[in-house]
């Protein structure tokens, strides 16, 4: 079918109203969705299209074993029937049902505020007890049930992903409305210190894996009322909710619906973090440096909202992700800011320096040893010489050689069990450092200079940018080991060049430095005192549309499983 | 993209022509100009700046005339058809021209300097490659590019000159103006080839935002580069005295010299190392110049794909052209500074003459669309056949 008529179709079919659509009620209904979820589950693979558009219907049997069917009799699946005592109007009393997942729900909490007053509550004297089946259901939230949260659905698609999402529906005989309500509870972390972004001095609550909980850390920290959170579903399987973040007044309002239109445009099978929407949502995929600066932290969170950018959480990972940042904001630690600025001021040089250190020290002295002796002093000449005399490789086999093992070793100590960590420290350290030397493979120097460029690599607040410095470091030592000083400079400028042309949302991603604004350079390479900083941050302008989205995950691959990226093609 | 929909601000033009036209000056220039002024070169630069400040006001008044157009566009509105078009080429010959010196002078820096068995070609090759990948980013990131640059490699030349503060000597700068005017004047000419390159205004004030903005920021890095250059020849001057005339690049020499006790010394691979991203820089300002101009020259609608055949055609030429080093400088010192005037001075300022004369470019006549010039080009291209 042509797409226009297909979309057509598809509108006119939403738009029907609500007697058109077929209702549980009806037999033949029931048994199409039987033979559905019967299928192969090739069948199944559009998700829920198979629910589409029908309706709860009045008899609760016939509802209830629909409900069981689609979650394939599930274990967890909690099914209370129950009868709400009848007073005048109904001797008999109206059957209903709770319905809740009690691997979701408290069920605790379901039984004391639904379940008992829907049981006793309702036989107390004087309780009349609507025969109306409409105003049973009204009567029902508004008097009887006590929770805060009440919400009515009449779609079938709507209850169901409210079930699975840890909600608790209440079904009753002769009502098409199903009454749904927020017991949701769940085990997860406690709010603490976040562990990859430690402060001295600072707020020490980090995120978790809820977004009520971090959704709940931003609003508190957020008194005022323009505080926006906007609630999108992502991932076709998943359904993650995912919220999008910021101050209504304060946010660009173009940047804010171009990261909603980036988000609504992926279409992946699960958004297991919030790294999956990362790679969808940034301007430029081919570069070693990251474009969204991610936190766990929510003063983080809340100090960039205030700057007029944007948060994105996603429930299940507690980290966020922050539109748009710059090279300069990943080089910042939370703790500049809660540290006095003159001290703040150094570290921060200190922490360029390092990072200049981090990418030009192994490739310099490449550089020097092979090419340009001339350019060092004549004493340390001599006695790089005498301690590169017994070694059989190349300066720049050596600084390859180590550079690796140094990866290696920091690569097993992030992976291993943190009690065997320590001993891939004291292999790494005693084995290989001293051995090696001491076995003349290679050079003392060389292990210096390893050693403190691994160690300066790790001042570099956000991981994330630190790799892309560290894959920088190889790329300029590879320059420097076949074109000396002009390799080293050329690449430099080559990465200057790539850094100056990257874009985060639109924006310049050295931002304040190149492009030059010079009131926002306050917060750069030094910090200045706070009643200095007067100016937010104004974006320089709208952010540019990026030209074509990533195109969806491709159904139909049973068998492997998710498909995790899908290519750019 | 044309390059008038390109916007950089009047600061980042500024801090793009500084390095885009100082950087090769700083190294090499007091040597040519000692050679003929001895001890008075410092006041070339001085002498130089009428004229070049003569550049940048025949730029600014075309640019003012023609705003939204680059030279390539409105030399055949003015000359008429042929005329205007082998205008167009001869800048873009003088553009080229201009980058291959400057290659081959970046090769034979490095070739004496840091990399004794390194080929010159290659040398060239890689720093063309390196300008052609920044060309090919358009003029805003090389703006960019100029902005991060400029003020740390200013801040490196004041370094050298402070490190070279106690081997200076005044004396060897007197007596002042021993032979008279004339020779500070014919030294002044030599520098004009070089201060003269604001003829590059012609292709990027297009881009910028405000052309009479862009005009006072010109000035302004032209006041930058003179003051640098003055600095440089008295540091040169003060340090070697009349030696300054034998070396090619006495301000590396100075960089060499230069020491702050012990405990800092030898900071000439820095200077070798920014040299190289200045010359870069320069390579890829006047590259884009070129391709830009040879673009609208022939009415082509894209001028990216030209950039890298470009660098290459460039760097051939840059290598094929000269024997050696001396022959290099020999030119630069005799061939050019007469030959550059014909682009940087006379050529514009026909344009502009003829402009002036016929009355265009009023107000009324502003923003031609692209689409009629790039029809001329097409019809001038036939005509060129015949």
């Amino acid at each position: 079918m042509p797409n226009p008529l297909r979309s057509l179709f598809a509108w006119l079919k939403r738009r029907r109203p609500a007697f058109l659509r077929p209702s549980l009620d009806s037999r033949s209904v029931q048994r199409i969705l039987q033979e559905r979820l019967a299928r192969s589950p090739e069948a199944v693979e559009k998700g829920n299209d198979v629910l589409t558009g029908v309706r709860i219907g009045r008899r609760l049997d016939a509802n209830l074993s629909v409900i069981r069917q689609l979650v394939g009799d599930a274990p967890d699946l909690v099914v209370r029937e129950l009868v709400i005592a009848g007073g005048a109007g109904s001797p008999s009393g109206a059957r209903a049902a709770v319905v809740f997942f009690d691997t979701l729900s408290h069920a605790e909490r379901a039984a004391s505020q639904v379940i008992k007053p829907l049981l006793y509550d309702a036989v107390r004297d004087g309780v009349q007890v609507p025969a109306d089946p409409q105003r049973l259901a009204d009567w029902i939230c508004t008097r009887m049930i006590n929770t805060a949260n009440v919400e009515t659905r009449a779609d079938l698609q709507q209850l169901v992903q409210d079930l699975c999402q840890g909600k608790t529906a209440v079904l009753v005989e002769g009502v098409d409305v199903a009454i749904v309500l927020d017991l949701v509870g769940y085990d997860t972390r406690n709010v603490e210190e976040p562990m990859g972004e430690p402060v001295v001095r600072g707020p020490r609550d980090g995120f978790v894996d809820s977004l009520q909980t971090n959704l709940s850390l931003i609003r508190r920290r957020i008194g005022s009322p323009l505080l926006r959170f906007d609630r999108m579903i992502l991932g076709r399987w998943t359904q993650t909710p995912v919220v999008i973040a910021y101050i209504h007044g304060i946010a660009d309002p173009d940047l804010v619906q171009e990261v909603r239109r980036r988000l609504s445009a992926i279409d992946v099978d699960g958004v297991i973090d919030t790294s999956y929407i990362e790679e969808f949502i940034e301007d430029t995929p081919y570069t070693v440096f990251p474009q969204v600066l991610n936190t766990e932290r929510p003063d983080t969170v809340v100090a960039n909202l205030l700057e007029g950018r944007v948060a994105i959480l996603a429930d299940g990972t507690p980290f966020a992700l922050v539109v748009p940042t710059s090279l300069w904001a990943l080089m910042n630690a939370a703790e500049d800011y809660y540290q006095r600025w003159d001290g703040t001021t150094l570290v921060r040089m200190l922490r360029y320096a390092l990072v200049a250190l981090v990418v030009l020290l192994p490739s310099s002295y490449v550089a020097a040893t092979t090419f340009h002796p001339e350019m060092l002093p004549s004493t340390m000449l001599i006695s790089i010489a005498a301690a590169r005399e017994a070694v059989p490789f190349s300066s720049f086999t050596e600084v390859l050689l180590m550079e690796i093992t140094f990866e290696a070793l920091r690569e097993a100590g992030v992976r291993l069990p943190r009690p065997i960590g320590q001993t891939i420290g004291i292999v790494g350290a005693i084995v290989i450092g001293e051995a090696a030397v001491s076995a003349q493979i290679v050079s003392a120097p060389v292990v210096i200079i390893v050693a403190f460029t691994g160690i300066s690599s790790f001042v570099i607040p956000h991981f994330n940018v630190g790799i892309g410095f560290r894959i920088a470091r190889f790329y300029i030592l590879l320059l420097a080991g076949s074109l000396g000083l002009l390799g080293i400079s050329i690449g430099l400028m080559l990465l200057i060049l790539h850094l100056i042309s990257l874009r985060s949302f639109g924006q310049p991603y050295l931002a304040p430095v190149s492009p030059m604004r010079w009131s926002e350079l306050a917060d750069i390479f030094v910090r200045l005192p706070r009643w200095l900083m007067r100016r937010r941050p104004e974006p320089v302008r709208a952010p540019t549309r990026r030209r074509r989205d990533f195109p969806a995950q491709e159904t139909g691959t049973q068998g492997e499983g998710a498909v995790r990226a899908s290519d750019q093609g | 993209m044309h390059p008038t929909r390109a916007r950089i601000n009047p600061w980042q033009l500024a801090v793009l022509l500084i390095p885009g036209i100082g950087s090769t000056a700083v190294l090499g220039l007091p040597a040519i100009t000692a050679a003929f002024a001895r001890q008075d070169a410092w006041m070339a630069p001085l002498a130089a700046l009428p004229a070049s400040a003569l550049v940048i006001w025949v730029c600014g008044r075309l640019a003012a005339r023609f705003p939204e157009e680059t030279f390539a566009d409105y030399a055949p509105k003015v000359l008429g058809k042929l005329p205007g078009k082998l205008c167009g080429l001869l800048l873009f010959w003088y553009f080229f021209h201009l980058d291959a010196a400057i290659a081959r002078e970046f090769a034979d820096f490095l070739v004496a300097t840091a990399h004794p068995r390194t080929p010159a070609a290659l040398a060239a090759a890689l720093g063309g490659l390196a300008a052609a990948v920044a060309v090919r980013h358009g003029p805003e990131i090389l703006a960019r590019l100029g902005e991060l640059f400029t003020p740390i490699a200013a801040a490196l030349l004041l370094a050298i000159v402070g490190l070279a503060y106690s081997s200076m000597d005044g004396s060897l700068l007197k007596p002042v103006l021993e032979h008279g005017l004339r020779p500070v004047l014919v030294s002044g000419f030599v520098t004009q080839a070089f201060t003269g390159q604001f003829v590059l205004l012609l292709v990027l004030l297009p881009s910028v935002n405000g052309v009479p903005a862009g005009v006072k920021a010109s000035y302004g890095a032209l006041a930058v580069i003179a003051a640098a250059l003055v600095l440089v020849s008295v540091v040169s001057l003060s340090v070697f005295g009349p030696l300054t005339a034998n070396f090619v690049w006495p301000f590396f020499k100075v960089a060499r010299v230069g020491t702050f006790g012990a405990v800092l010394a030898r900071i000439e691979p820095l200077v070798v190392g920014f040299w190289i991203g200045g010359t870069c820089l320069k390579l890829a300002v006047h590259l884009y110049a070129a391709v830009i101009t040879f673009a609208y020259t022939l009415g082509l609608r894209h001028w990216r794909p030209l950039v890298f055949p470009m660098g290459a055609l460039m760097v051939a030429y840059a290598i094929g052209h000269l024997n050696n080093l001396v022959e290099h400088h020999r030119m630069l010192a005799h061939f050019w500074p007469p030959y550059t005037q014909v682009f940087q001075l006379i050529l514009p300022a026909l344009v502009l003459l003829v402009a002036a004369v016929r009355g265009m470019g009023d107000r009324r006549e502003q923003g031609p669309n692209e689409g009629g010039a790039i029809q001329d080009g097409k019809e001038a291209r036939g005509h060129g056949a015949d």
